[in-house]
């Protein structure tokens, strides 16, 4: 399917189409917060063990104190919430009508795009492996490049088999004289 | 609105301190995050509205920590 979209990345000729923009799937997404969820629950498991071990903490003159520590822990939940979704958010891959683009963001600061030429492509792979990954369909895509040591991966992406699919037959769309420019492809 | 809290002794005072320098490596790595989203999110819109979001609610529990280290007595 084709995208319709403004300039996404540097280097996006005009004329160039886009037929997929993609991001981990919102599981992945979910497994990170149940983690950061946790930390919601130590607030209230010590409110509760407060009130079950220690009630001279609910009174003054400690509750003040109990009280800023909270205030201060929970402006630090929602820290790690936003770097969470951020860095979610942040990550994605795209695949044009030439090429594959990675958008990675390793940290807050630490943002890298690589891009592949389609007709580097040597061989693709889907892979869904897990008893979530099979229950919402997502999983990995590998694209084996002509390079030997050089893979690109799509990590933990929806619809892996279709994404694999659409690789495919962009490389087959690709004019045999681009095909052949890839040392590889004899 | 509760006054600026005055530090009256040395508990007091390196309390605020400690208080002070938490609060600004928050500040510092909800920035850096802001900065980043603002700077490489694809949807600039969704980008300034959670930014704005999570700044109303950092900046309410931010004047509830003030308060609660006001009321402190030491």
């Amino acid at each position: 399917m084709l995208i319709n979209k403004k300039i996404l990345f540097p280097g996006q000729q005009e004329n160039e189409q886009i037929f997929i923009i993609t991001r981990q799937h919102w599981m992945v997404l979910v497994t990170k917060l149940l983690v950061w969820f946790l930390f919601i629950i130590i607030l209230f498991l010590s409110d509760w063990a407060i009130n079950r071990y220690a009630p001279t903490l609910k009174k003054d003159p400690y509750l003040d104190y109990v009280n800023l520590i909270k205030t201060i822990y929970l402006l630090f939940i929602l820290l790690g919430f936003l770097i969470t979704w951020v860095m979610y958010y942040l990550n994605m891959q795209i695949v044009t009508n030439e090429r594959i683009v990675d958008i990675t963001q390793k940290s807050l600061l630490h943002h890298t795009i690589s891009e592949l030429h389609l007709s580097r492509i040597e061989d693709v792979t889907a892979e869904v492996n897990g008893i979530l990954e099979n229950f919402f369909d997502y999983g990995n895509v590998y694209v084996q490049t002509a390079a030997e040591t050089n893979r690109f991966e799509f990590d933990r992406v929806p619809n892996p088999t279709k994404i694999n699919k659409i690789l495919l037959d962009l490389y087959e769309a690709l004019p045999e004289k681009q095909k052949q420019k890839n040392p590889f492809n004899k | 609105m509760t006054p600026a809290f005055q530090p009256t002794n040395l508990i007091s005072s390196i309390v605020s301190l400690i208080f002070y320098l938490i609060m600004a490596g928050f500040v510092l790595y909800s920035l850096i995050a802001l900065y980043a989203l603002l700077r490489y999110g694809r949807s600039k819109i969704l980008a300034i509205v959670v930014s704005l979001v999570y700044l109303t609610i950092t900046a309410g529990l931010y004047v509830a920590a003030v308060n609660n280290l006001s009321n402190i007595k030491f």
